[in-house]
């Protein structure tokens, strides 16, 4: 087996999205589909401090949407601990369809303390509205999408607290 | 994300749904809602085209999807789970406590059966990210194309014509 060489060593972090099995094929999105606009949120577990600046963030970020947002259980579940080597910072998963099986019912968050050693609020607030914003069914804005850096869902390494008017703009479409 | 992988190898599946290494919090510390066990294909390989950490060997485990505390199977960023038997590109980074994972969700372009026994034609499958450009563009190649374009990017890296790309934090 002969293969080339070079020697670098680039670390690299995926981005967090996901979905139960059965439900991609039908998903055509970059986000997870939440079955309502109304959507209840909870820390099944306690949450560090940065963590629960986030979910505050990503909160009250999501209800500058046509998203209505409160306190409760059954809708977004937010955790954080030190997952370690997972290569991600922050995780959207769909962890339970609607009935249809064409949207989520239940999403989960998680914000992992080991990717983000060494970030201060600020970028864990970032990561809050990323991951709400993944909630609200909208991926990845890239950087030539974004040449003003105000979206916080950019996945590149620069860190925008808010959602700007192009995402809100797509939260509204997607999930109307 | 030939420059970037740490890895780029075509190889086959020989076994799928193989049980990783768990995610998350021990067993009955907290409500367990995090928790999750990584799911493992092993991959042979029938040719490595770069490797930026030495030898291979002739197989590796790759994590690929998961499943939570309650075994509900999860696609991570959409990419489908493979079978025993299917064949592929792989871009893949290695993982601290072993194995490899993709590069990203479009680090797998599988191969259709038709082009799994022919390298000159048939049809290349990125399995995630449709909606993407450069699905459109891997879905224009034929293997034996997609291959010269990864050896020839694996040769403007050594010559410092393109750099690995520093993958975003989320």
């Amino acid at each position: 087996m002969a293969f080339k060489r070079a020697s670098l060593l680039i670390p690299t972090i995926l981005v967090g999205l996901a979905w139960p099995v059965p439900a991609y094929a039908g998903h055509g999105g970059n986000g997870v589909d939440p079955d309502n606009q109304n959507q209840y949120i909870e820390a099944p577990d306690s949450l560090t401090t940065y963590g629960s600046d986030a979910m505050n963030h990503g909160k009250a970020q999501l209800e500058r949407s046509d998203i209505t947002t409160h306190w409760g259980t059954n809708d977004i579940r937010v955790y954080d601990y030190n997952y370690g080597d997972t290569a991600w910072a922050g995780k959207a998963d769909c962890l339970d369809l609607n009935w249809l099986g064409q949207s989520c019912d239940v999403i989960r968050i998680r914000f992992n303390e080991h990717s983000m050693a060494g970030h201060g609020q600020g970028s864990w607030k970032s990561l809050g509205c990323h991951e709400f914003g993944h909630t609200g069914d909208i991926g990845h804005r890239p950087a030539s999408g974004d040449t003003d850096k105000n979206s916080c869902m950019r996945d590149d390494d620069i860190w925008p607290q808010n959602f700007d008017s192009h995402d809100l703009v797509a939260i509204n479409s997607s999930t109307n | 994300m030939t420059a970037t992988a740490d890895i780029v190898v075509r190889g086959h599946v020989t076994e799928a749904n193989k049980v990783g290494r768990w995610i998350g919090p021990p067993e009955g510390e907290g409500e367990g809602g995090d928790r999750d066990q990584m799911r493992l294909i092993t991959l042979a390989i029938d040719e490595a085209f770069t490797s930026k950490i030495g030898d291979l060997p002739k197989e590796i485990s790759v994590e690929e999807g998961y499943w939570t505390a309650d075994g509900t199977g999860i696609q991570d960023s959409g990419v489908t789970w493979s079978k025993v038997g299917d064949v592929g590109y792989y871009f893949l980074t290695p993982i601290s406590k072993g194995g490899y994972r993709l590069l990203n969700s479009q680090g797998r372009i599988s191969l259709s059966q038709d082009s799994a026994k022919s390298l000159d034609s048939g049809e290349l499958v990125p399995t995630a990210d449709t909606d993407s450009e450069i699905f459109t563009q891997i879905k224009e190649l034929t293997p034996v194309e997609l291959e010269e374009k990864i050896e020839k990017a694996e040769q403007d890296l050594r010559d410092g014509k393109i750099e690995p790309l520093e993958e975003g934090p989320r």
